[in-house]
């Protein structure tokens, strides 16, 4: 298994399409630096502060705290996309490629099934969290650390909005446990792409399908109205919660991607290992 | 691989490790240096019956409580409820409570920054709200600003609305007005907190 995991994983980190997954993204925080954050850098903070105001801070300018730019919206929507671009349809392409017979001639079905879903879990992860990291480290070249305060009212996080007391007493710890949140919810929506690859015959639709899917998600659950917007991933994974967010609908959301990918993937090699 | 390539090889690691080195450095003072330009506000403590000044302008809180709507109405006839709902149909009373608190008020010298009684905000956990004009205006026949300039002591009263979508409950709600409340003023550097309700200390 461990040789075939770290095969799958240096496929995955040392391709060019790993590289381009990570240029997008990477492009917005460019874009959300120099746009936003380096032009209210340049305000003088000293006359916000000298009309009763609060100064700018850390936790509601970088890409993941400022809920009404361009910028941030663009990566949360485009999140679903630019995860799967890596590796998400690989299985597809070694099935049509016949790679797939190759290699489990010589090792067990469950083996090769496993480091896929595990390499495209940690590619995932990682052009999710990356960009979001160096934004934050950019961000906080320009910005000072000024801990989040309910009554400045320039705070996105409410009373009723996940870890709301957290942000408000430990906005570091916050914001870590974020975008861990947002680490492993890319890595197992990458994975979806494992059930299109037996449904749909084109690699680019397999890798297009988790984007599609959330997309259509939120579409439908914003125009049902009420609370099913929460259920959204698009809107979940956004650290100033634009939905209020609910830890619990996250987790349930998640336990039934991977209760699904289990399912899938035994089932899949049962039928594999019969023909 | 040539002999000449392996030579250059680890210099040119060090000289990688050596520059990504003093790029973080550089960073670290960079961060260093503006959060000591603004670092976190010094939170100071009051309870009621305290004095306090903020801006040349002296506060004694004196009374809290928490009210509900038919207590307003005898205080207030003519209030009308203005808290709309996503119907946009004005919120059934009960879903309305209001914290009242009673300050006396005098301007005893100037201030550095245009203080009004506005900036005193109510806060329970991450709950908050600001003061509530219309009521304020009515009560006290005065705006938030023009009080504060009075060099005799006013006795002001502050209202501020609790409404139950504030919460992720209905029983939380009720809940929470046994939770301590306070008033909070960002004065930054400076937050000012006054203990109002539910206090133990």
């Amino acid at each position: 298994m461990s040789n075939i995991l770290r095969f799958e994983l240096k496929r995955a980190f040392h391709s060019r399409l790993y590289v381009l997954a990570l240029i997008i993204p990477l492009l917005i925080v460019a874009s959300h630096i120099v746009l936003y954050v380096v032009p209210i850098s340049l305000d003088d903070a000293d006359i916000i502060v000298s009309i009763g105001g609060y100064p700018y801070s850390l936790f509601n300018t970088w890409l993941g705290g400022r809920g009404d730019i361009l910028e941030t919206t663009l990566y949360f929507t485009l999140l679903p996309l630019f995860i799967c671009i890596p590796f998400a349809e690989t299985l597809f392409s070694d099935r049509k490629g016949g790679y797939a017979k190759n290699i489990v001639t010589r090792i067990p079905l469950r083996d090769y099934y496993c480091a896929k879903a595990v390499a495209i879990f940690l590619t995932a992860a990682t052009v999710a969290t990356v960009p979001l990291i160096i934004d934050l480290f950019l961000t906080a070249l320009f910005v000072p650390a000024v801990i989040p305060l309910a009554v400045a009212g320039t705070f996105p996080i409410f009373e009723n909005s996940m870890w709301s007391a957290l942000y408000y007493s430990h906005p570091f710890a916050y914001t870590a446990c974020y975008l861990l949140l947002i680490g492993i919810f890319s890595g197992l929506l990458a994975n979806l792409a494992l059930f299109f690859t037996y449904l749909v015959a084109n690699r680019f639709l397999v890798a297009l399908a988790p984007f599609i899917v959330c997309i259509f998600a939120d579409f439908v659950l914003g125009s049902l109205g009420g609370l099913l917007f929460q259920f959204s991933p698009i809107l979940f994974l956004r650290p100033d919660q634009p939905a209020l967010a609910s830890f619990g609908i996250i987790l349930t959301e998640a336990v039934i991607l991977v209760v699904g990918l289990a399912i899938l993937l035994i089932a899949r090699i049962k039928h594999d290992e019969t023909y | 691989m040539s002999s000449h390539r392996l030579r250059t090889r680890p210099v040119a690691v060090v000289i990688a490790v050596v520059v990504v080195a003093a790029l973080l450095t550089a960073a670290a003072l960079r961060i260093a240096q503006i959060n000591a330009r603004f670092p976190n506000p010094t939170v100071v403590e009051y309870q009621l019956g305290d004095r306090l000044v903020v801006e040349g302008v002296e506060l004694c809180f004196t009374d809290a409580r928490i009210i509900g709507y038919d207590e307003l109405k005898l205080l207030q006839p003519d209030y009308e409820i203005n808290t709309f709902d996503e119907q946009l149909k004005p919120f059934d009373p009960s879903r309305l409570r209001f914290i009242m608190v009673d300050v006396d008020v005098r301007r005893i010298s100037p201030g550095e920054r245009p203080f009004s009684l506005t900036w005193l905000y109510a806060q329970s956990g991450t709950w908050r709200n600001g003061l509530e004009l219309f009521l304020f205006e009515s009560l006290n026949a005065a705006l938030p600003s023009s009080i504060v300039e009075n060099s005799e002591t006013t006795h002001v009263v502050l209202l501020y609305e609790r409404v139950d979508d504030q919460y992720l409950s209905r029983a939380e709600w009720e809940a929470a007005e046994e939770l301590p409340f306070d008033l909070v003023a960002n004065v930054y550097p400076t937050e000012l907190v006054i203990h109002i309700l539910n206090n133990e200390n």
